[in-house]
Order: structure tokens, then sequence, then C-alpha cells
């Protein structure tokens, strides 16, 4: 089938709620944004490419938005870093109308955001069997920035991105799809769907191999003998858990991150390159980097305390723009072919991981 | 014969971290001095907190204690409970919603630990009979 997709990959939505007295700068820089940020070892975007292949579609481009960060792909992905002078959308229009040139029927374009198992030849089939335009995915909680478009209805309206509900009479075609469905808004959210991975509840694979029923770890991971690890949990690559700690109920360690000797971690997650010190008693939170996010509380705060947490994150990610080894033009987006990390071009993130 | 026991709250400064902790801990010494003294800290004005601010409060209850008084904490924000719980002292202190309950703490009988062990030791049913 001629079907090609296009991934956008926009700042938002932000973790951190717009009241929050959290300020941003170097000594605190931003997370990763939520589609690139890897959860049980992989990221969404890169499970979203690899189902998309799996399920026949070639044509994959993937859109960044200005300040995008650690997007590391898989292989014959069109990236197109947008950066902050230009329209993530207008870049993903741009390519849209190309793939249309080179024969592509229908199209893909998708916010990456939410996880969403379905199958990609049912939805299809059902926008084929409809004979309208524009399809767009529904679920119980309602729309998903998921849509199906047709090349001749697009070359002939000149239909702008993103697509608006009611501008056109009687599109989209709503499409409601009953698979698992996870909208990442929160980090809230997050914990859902890492409990849900690791209870099976979705074909949300943690990455690496199982040591024992219900503990993952990946590899690199160092445990010390005296550690504790009580099903289920996730070691991401090159964890480090220090002696005493325990690690219990549903929480995951990103890559590159490591506990501390004595301290508990209980139902969290602890996102990439995130060192937890010794002796703490962590509990129901979402931490990255300097970021505590105590979901209890509902409140984010920034330790700057490197005895509680360390941001490891190498230097180069955190001010890409005096490291860049990538050109950054601001006119016109910039695309590369097989391209790992855009980050160091694009720079830190805006978006960050967390919300109340 | 009555007694009464004086307490002093202490204001904390909006910062405890390592810049401000051991000038904290030099003024609040000369409280912790004495017989019995009962302090409570008034976490009103704390914005910031680390692990220094952590060691101080812990020296604070240390020196309370060495003279058998006490120290309470009172109207912690979040973010500095979250602190406290992540470095597992929060259960050290009593916790006040504000200074004034927390200063009427220390002259008040433990009456809701009584009530607590009479409770067990007389069911609902019985405590009904006697009226």
């Amino acid at each position: 089938m001629s079907v090609s997709a296009i991934l956008v990959i926009g700042d938002g939505p932000s973790f951190v709620p717009a009241k929050n007295n959290v300020h941003r700068d170097r000594r605190y820089p931003a997370a990763a944004s939520m589609p690139c940020t890897e959860i049980l070892g992989q990221s969404i975007l890169d499970r979203t490419v690899t189902r998309l292949r799996k399920e026949g579609v070639d044509t994959i481009s993937v859109v960044a938005g200005p300040g995008s960060s650690s997007l590391a792909f898989g292989e014959n992905v069109e990236i197109t870093v947008a950066d902050g002078s230009i329209d993530p959308w207008r870049a993903a229009q741009r390519l849209l109308r190309e793939q249309m040139e080179h024969g592509i029927q229908t199209a893909i374009v998708m916010v990456l955001g939410a996880y969403m198992e379905f199958s990609l030849k049912d939805v299809l089939e059902f926008h084929r069997g409809h004979g309208q335009p524009l399809t767009q995915l529904f679920d119980a909680g309602g729309p998903l920035e998921f849509w199906f478009v047709d090349a001749k209805w697009l070359g002939s309206e000149g239909v702008p991105l993103p697509f608006r509900e009611g501008e056109f009479l009687g599109l989209p075609v709503a499409c409601p799809i009953s698979g698992y469905v996870n909208r990442l808004e929160n980090a809230r959210d997050l914990r859902r769907l890492v409990q849900d991975a690791l209870l099976a509840r979705c074909d949300f694979l943690p990455r690496g191999r199982q040591l024992r029923p219900g503990i993952w770890i990946d590899d690199g991971v160092r445990i010390h003998r005296t550690a504790r690890l009580v099903a289920p949990v996730y070691l991401g690559r090159s964890t480090k858990v220090g002696a005493s700690a325990v690690i219990t109920r549903f929480s995951n360690l990103e890559k590159h991150s490591g506990v501390g000797h004595g301290t508990i971690v209980d139902a969290t997650s602890i996102l990439p390159h995130t060192v937890m010190g010794s002796g703490l008693d962590v509990s129901h939170a979402v931490i990255e980097g300097n970021q505590f996010l105590d979901l209890r509380r509902n409140v984010v705060l920034q330790i700057a305390d490197p005895k509680l947490v360390r941001d490891t994150t190498p230097r180069r990610w955190r001010n890409p723009a005096a490291y860049s080894d990538l050109p950054l033009v601001g006119e016109a987006p910039i695309e590369m072919e097989n391209s790992h990390y855009i980050t160091r071009a694009a720079g830190r993130l805006s978006g960050v991981f967390f919300k109340g | 014969m009555a007694t009464t026991r004086r307490v002093i709250v202490k204001h904390l400064p909006e910062s405890l971290s390592r810049e401000r902790a051991h000038q904290f801990f030099a003024e609040v010494a000369p409280l912790l001095e004495g017989d019995r003294p009962s302090l409570v800290f008034d976490f009103s004005a704390v914005r910031d907190m680390d692990s220094a601010g952590v060691e101080v409060l812990l020296r604070c209850m240390e020196e309370a204690m060495k003279s058998n008084g006490d120290l309470k904490l009172a109207a912690v924000p979040p973010q500095v409970a979250v602190i406290l719980e992540l470095t597992q002292v929060s259960r050290l202190f009593e916790h006040f919603e504000n200074p004034a309950d927390a200063v009427e703490s220390y002259h008040r009988f433990p009456v809701h630990a009584f009530q607590q062990s009479n409770t067990q030791l007389f069911p609902a049913s019985l405590e009904e009979n006697h009226g």
C-alpha cells in the first residue's frame, strides 16, 4: 500500500504546570520531550516507527520542533528539524506535499505524544471504505491526534495543517479504535503506562531480558549483591543500584540512572541520566535530572543538592549550542537522512516531563 | 502547683540550604541550651531546603533531646515536606499546621494517646454502657 507517515514532535505538552515557580536556566536544563524520553528502554518515537514499519509503512518522516532533544531513530527515517523560526506544521505540510508528488496516495499524520495500539490495516480499511478524504482516530477519551488523509483532496483543497475540526463539512470522519491507548499527557500517565507494561496489559514490552519473573534488566546493569529488587521492576541500560538499596512496586530506572546505597525506590520512575543519592526514601515520584515530581502532593521541585539528586546528562546535550556539530539554518528546515541524536543540533527542549 | 513550659517559636529563613544552614544553627544554638528547651520551627517562609538544612534540623533535634527538650515543626510547605520525606527524617518530628497548634501541643496532655489506649481496653459497646 502506498501509505506514508509524518510524525510531528512539538514542544509540548509541558508536564510542569504554568503556575509552578520552577525556573529553568542552564543550571536546570529542561528535560527531554515526552515522545523522545525512553520509557522501559525505548522511546515512544522509536516504538511508533517500529510499529509503523511492521504494518508496512515504509516512508516515515519525523518533524521535530524547536528544542527537541535526545532523539534516537531507527533506520531509514527522514528527519526534519524545524528550528525556532519554522513552525513544525509548515515543515510537515511541505513534506506531505512532496510525498504526494512522489505517488503516495494516503498519508498518516500524527502528533507524537499518545501511545496507541491498534491494527493499522483495519483503520486503513475503514478510511478507504468510507470514501472520505480525512479520517481521525477516536478512543473512549475523545479524538486522538492521528489522521489519515488522501493525496488528491489535500492537493486540490490546499488544506493547512494541523487539521481542525469543523473546517470542512463532515470532516474528519471519526474512526473508533478499541486498542490500548495512553495519552501520556502527564507524569501520572507515564506511571500508568509503566504499570500496564510491567503487568503485560499492553504490548509495550520492556527492553532487555527478564532476570526473574517481573524483574527486567537491560545491558550493563550493575546491582550490588546486597541490593533488593522486588518484582515487578525495570532497570535500564547501564543503571547502577547501590548496596542495600531496594527497588520495588513498578519502579523503573531508565538508562544511565542510579540509586545510592540504602535508598528505597517505591512506585517511582527515574528517567535517564538521573542519579539518586544514598539513604533516601523515594516514593510515588517521577524524577528527571534535578526535577522531582511528587505525585501524592502534586508538587514539582528542582533539587540543586547533588547529595540528593544529580543530573548526569552529558554536557553537550545540555547546551548543544556550545557543542553543535550539525548546522542550523534559520530560514529553512534542515533535512538529514538516518541521523541519530538530532538533539545535538536542535537544542534543549522546552517541554518537560512533568505536569501537575 | 502548676508549671508552664516556655515555648520558643523560631521563624526559619526563606532558604535553609548549604550557604545559610550553618548561620542558622549559630542563631538557634543558644535557644537549645538550658533545661527542657521547647522549640517550634515555623517553616511558613521556607521555600528551599537541601541536605545541609536537613542536617541542621537533626542537629537541633539532637541538642534539644540532650536537654530533655523537644523540637516541633509547623507550617511545613509541600516542597520542604518532600525533602523531609525523601531524606527519611519527616517521621522524627511532630508536624503541625501552624505555630499556634505546635505551641499548644506543648501545654496539652496527650489525651488522644490516652483515649486510644482506653478504647482498646473498653470496646465501643462497653463505653456506651458506661455513659
